[in-house]
C-alpha cells in the first residue's frame, strides 16, 4: 500500500485539520457523481478507496496517539501489533513485548497499552497507574482519558454504569448535600431584605 | 467466600422481593431434589444470581407455587419450580461447597478437621453426581483451587494476582449461563470482575482474624494497616464492580433485569460500603 500521506498529497506529519481538508477536496474530486455512467467509473472508485483507506489510517493513528510514535522507539507498527495481541486475548505476550521496547515508558501509547494489557487480565490495580501516566504524557488523547477517568471515578465511589452514582462513600468532590447547601445559601442571599427575587 | 451478593431489599418492589425469595427457596428445593438433604445445608445467596442471570437470558419462567419447608413448617412460602438456571446454580453450589470443604481441611488444625471430614463424607455422592453433570466447571474449580493454594504458599502480595483464581472460577461459572459464544464472552468478563469483588471483600473481612492467626491474607502480605487496607480494598472493589456492571449491560436479558440491576448496582455497592465489617448473618465461615 502507498504511503497514506502521499495518497492525500500531504507532507508527512500533517496536522488533523490538513488531513481532513485534503480528504474532503479529494473525495469531492473523485465523487461517484462526477463519473456516473462513465466507462472510467471503476478507476474513480479505486481512487476513492485509496483515499478512504489513507484517511482512516491517518485518523486512526491520531485518535490512538500512535502518529507521533512512528519516529520513536518501537514504532507505530509494533504498537499496532501489540494492540491486536491484546484484543486477541494474549495480554501476557503483549506485556512481554512492551517490556522489550527500550525507552518505551516515556511514550503515551506504551503506557496506555501496558494499562490495556493489565486491564484485559482484570488487573485493574496495575492498569490504573499506567493509564494515569498515559494521560499525563498525552493529555489530548480521548481514548486514554476515557479509560483512566472511568476507572478512577469508579474507585472513588461513582461506580461506572451504575445509575446510582455519587452515593456518599468516603471523600467525594460534590454531593447532593453540597448542592442543597449551595442552593439554600443562594436563596438566603437573594431573599434577604428584598422579599425574594428568584 | 459466600453470601456477599444480595439485593438491597429496601429498594426492591414487593413483587421483586417475592420473586427473589421464590428463587432462593426454589434453589433450596432444587438442591434437595437433585442431591438430597445434606446438600441443602450448602445453600447461600450468591448462587441465586446465577439462576437469575441464566433464566433471564433464556427467558425461561419457572412455575411458581406456595410450599412449606423445614425452615418454615407453618407458613407457606413462594417457591419457584425447576428451571435450567436453578439446575446450574444447584450443581455449582455443590461443586463450590465441596472445594471449599477441601480447602478448609487443608487449612485448619487437627480438631477443626473433624467437621470438614464429616461434611465431605456426607457430600461425596452429591459431588460425584455434580462433577459428572458439569465436568468443565468441576475442572475449572479444581484447577483454580490449586492455583489459589499455590499463590498463598508463595506469599503473593499483589491483590490483582491473588484474586485471579476466584476471578476465573466465577467467570467460568457465569459463562455457563448461556450456550451462545457471544454471550459467554460477556458473561465471562462480568463474572471475572464479580469474582474479584468477592475475593477482596472476603480478604478485607478476614484481615484481622488472619493477622491474629498468622494466616495468609493478601493485604497483610502487602504490609498495609487496617485503614490503608480498607481504602485500598474499597477502591479495588469499586473499580471491579464498575467493570462488572458495564459488562453486564451488554447482555440481552429477557427477564429478571430489575432484580439483577438492584443486586449489582445497590446490593453490591452497599456491601462495598460496609467493607471490613463482619456480616450479621454469616452463612459460612472461611477458613
Amino acid at each position: 500500500m502507498r504511503d497514506p500521506y502521499e495518497v492525500l498529497g500531504l507532507a508527512p506529519g500533517a496536522s488533523e485539520e490538513e488531513i481532513k481538508a485534503a480528504y474532503k477536496a479529494l473525495a469531492k474530486k473523485y465523487s461517484a457523481d462526477n463519473y456516473a455512467a462513465s466507462p472510467l467509473q471503476d478507476e474513480a472508485d479505486q481512487r476513492m478507496q485509496e483515499i478512504n483507506a489513507a484517511f482512516d489510517q491517518l485518523m486512526g493513528a491520531i485518535r490512538t496517539g500512535s502518529a507521533d510514535a512512528t519516529s520513536g522507539a518501537g514504532g507505530a507498527g509494533e504498537y499496532t501489533q501489540i494492540r491486536r495481541l491484546i484484543n486477541e486475548g494474549q495480554a501476557d505476550e503483549a506485556l512481554r513485548r512492551l517490556q522489550a521496547i527500550a525507552g518505551g515508558e516515556s511514550g503515551g501509547e506504551w503506557n496506555f497499552l501496558c494499562g490495556c494489557a493489565y486491564y484485559y487480565k482484570g488487573w485493574l490495580d496495575q492498569a490504573l497507574p499506567y493509564f494515569e501516566t498515559a494521560v499525563r504524557l498525552s493529555p489530548e488523547n480521548r481514548e486514554y482519558s476515557a479509560a483512566y477517568y472511568r476507572l478512577r471515578n469508579s474507585a472513588a465511589g461513582n461506580i461506572a454504569g451504575s445509575p446510582y452514582g455519587g452515593m456518599p462513600q468516603g471523600v467525594m468532590g460534590c454531593s447532593c448535600c453540597d448542592m442543597c447547601t449551595a442552593l439554600m445559601c443562594m436563596d438566603l442571599c437573594c431573599g434577604f431584605g428584598r422579599g425574594g427575587c428568584c | 467466600m459466600f453470601g456477599y451478593i444480595t439485593p438491597l431489599v429496601s429498594e426492591l418492589r414487593v413483587r421483586e422481593y417475592n420473586e427473589y425469595k421464590s428463587v432462593y427457596c426454589g434453589l433450596c428445593k432444587e438442591l434437595g431434589r437433585r442431591y438430597g438433604l445434606a446438600a441443602r445445608m450448602l445453600l447461600n445467596y450468591d448462587l441465586v444470581l446465577i439462576a437469575l442471570v441464566a433464566d433471564g437470558l433464556s427467558g425461561e419462567a419457572p412455575n411458581c407455587g406456595a410450599e412449606r419447608c423445614i425452615a418454615s413448617p407453618l407458613a407457606k412460602r413462594p417457591v419457584c419450580g425447576s428451571s435450567n438456571g436453578l439446575a446450574l446454580a444447584a450443581d455449582a453450589l455443590v461443586l463450590l461447597g465441596w472445594y471449599k470443604l477441601l480447602d478448609d481441611l487443608a487449612d485448619s488444625g487437627p480438631l477443626r478437621r473433624i467437621p470438614a471430614r464429616l461434611a465431605l463424607l456426607l457430600l461425596h455422592g452429591a459431588y460425584k453426581k455434580a462433577a459428572l453433570q458439569r465436568p468443565q466447571l468441576d475442572d475449572s474449580f479444581c484447577r483454580n483451587m490449586q492455583a489459589q493454594q499455590a499463590l498463598e504458599a508463595a506469599g503473593c502480595a499483589l491483590p490483582d494476582q491473588a484474586a485471579d483464581p476466584s476471578a476465573q472460577m466465577l467467570g467460568t461459572l457465569m459463562a455457563a449461563c448461556s450456550p451462545e459464544p457471544r454471550c459467554r464472552r460477556i458473561l465471562y468478563r462480568y463474572g471475572m470482575f464479580l469474582g474479584r469483588v468477592i475475593y477482596y471483600l472476603d480478604a478485607a473481612e478476614d484481615f484481622q482474624k488472619d493477622a491474629q492467626h498468622k494466616r495468609y491474607n493478601v493485604f497483610l502480605q502487602a504490609s498495609l494497616n487496617r485503614e490503608q487496607m480498607l481504602s485500598r480494598a474499597r477502591a479495588l472493589c469499586n473499580m471491579c464492580a464498575g467493570e462488572a456492571i458495564t459488562s453486564y449491560r451488554l447482555l440481552p436479558l429477557r427477564r429478571n433485569e430489575p432484580l439483577i440491576e438492584n443486586i449489582l448496582c445497590l446490593g453490591l455497592a452497599e456491601r462495598i460500603r460496609q467493607i471490613g465489617e463482619p456480616r450479621k448473618r454469616k452463612r459460612s465461615r472461611k477458613a
